[in-house]
């Protein structure tokens, strides 16, 4: 897949329609309607039990779903650099700018993403690196609970969205007008 | 609580009491022995109240499991207990014969034309005290001794 093909509509559109999913559960489940909860993991609960997993199931869904818009932003910032570094790979000496490309391009993907973020500087707002930083934060923490302290301030899915797609559509505003 | 759920919550307590009775007769032979307490049941509809509580004991007088009432107000059933024991939970439910039904109209220019009712689980043959053995299936099995013990064994990972 090409960096420019990443599409955060397509993780925003899933959240909308299992969110609204989530809503009419919690809407049908505590009235018992067995003709909708037929074959459902909800038979056997009882109404307050119900309502808990559905809301249970609803934060755990927020939390997946920075994880995945971050995973898509990712890979954009990522491939982007990575085309940009491309220049590299056509410098002379031609066989110590070989070997500079692989290393850059073996590497960049273990970059350490704070760093990364901060070559957008001067192209994207401060104020917009700085939101994706603290994203990066909450979605390390969803990603590994366990061990580490909940950041601050937490990221709803809303918010990750719109910085993500605000810095994307700025990188390739800019890619525009310079082509 | 009002009348009609102090019916139901009646209702529930009664049919505990019966399945309870039938398990203390269910161990006898065994190597665990019951004690029967109170507890309290909290649910939206009724409030707080009390019902029985079993604890099952091993011959040292550890507890293997448990069989908890969990309430009388359960999506497609008329009550629930809990076997509860050190690895598992496993639940057992009322069911009305022939069990709760799927309702779907069909309707054309406005008219019902038909309607089904799809049992939600199948083999429910009576009222009675059931474990599901998968929800998708919705295969039901009334309880007697053989299927609690497996039960017990399930949950407790305890050789009877």
């Amino acid at each position: 897949m090409n960096y420019d093909e990443t599409s955060l509509d397509d993780v925003w559109t899933v959240y909308q329609v299992a969110l609204d999913c989530h809503r009419i559960a919690k809407k049908i489940a505590p009235r018992g309607d067995e003709a909708f909860l037929a074959k459902t993991v909800f038979l056997e609960m009882n109404f307050e039990e119900a309502e808990e997993k559905i809301d249970h199931s609803m934060k755990d869904l927020d939390n997946w779903i920075v994880l995945t818009l971050w995973a898509q932003f990712e890979h954009f910032v990522v491939g982007y650099v990575r085309e940009k570094g491309n220049v590299l790979g056509h410098t002379e000496p031609e066989a110590f700018s070989a070997r500079l490309h692989d290393k850059f391009d073996r590497e960049v993907g273990d970059w350490k993403k704070s760093d990364v973020l901060d070559l957008f500087k001067g192209v994207v707002e401060p104020d917009l690196i700085g939101q994706a930083k603290q994203i990066k934060e909450y979605r390390d923490w969803v990603a590994h609970r366990s061990r580490r302290r909940l950041p601050s301030s937490k990221t709803s899915p809303k918010l990750a969205f719109h910085v993500l797609k605000a810095i994307i559509e700025k990188v390739r505003a800019v890619e525009d007008s310079v082509t | 609580m009002d009348q009609q759920a102090q019916q139901i919550v009646d209702n529930y307590l009664e049919s505990v009491r019966d399945l309870f009775a039938d398990i203390e007769s269910w161990l006898q032979g065994t190597k665990l022995s019951v004690v029967r307490e109170e507890t309290d049941i909290s649910e939206g509809r009724s409030g707080t109240y009390q019902g029985p509580y079993l604890r099952l004991n091993d011959e040292k007088g550890r507890q293997v499991a448990a069989v908890r009432p969990k309430g009388a107000w359960i999506i497609a059933a008329k009550g629930r207990v809990d076997v509860e024991g050190r690895w598992e939970t496993q639940n057992i439910v009322y069911l009305e014969s022939p069990g709760p039904q799927a309702v779907a109209r069909f309707v054309e220019n406005g008219e019902d034309i038909e309607t089904t009712f799809t049992p939600i689980f199948r083999d429910v043959t009576e009222p009675g005290w059931y474990w599901i053995e998968d929800k998708t299936r919705g295969r039901a099995h009334q309880m007697d001794r053989e299927l609690f013990l497996d039960l017990v064994r399930v949950v407790s990972d305890y050789e009877l």
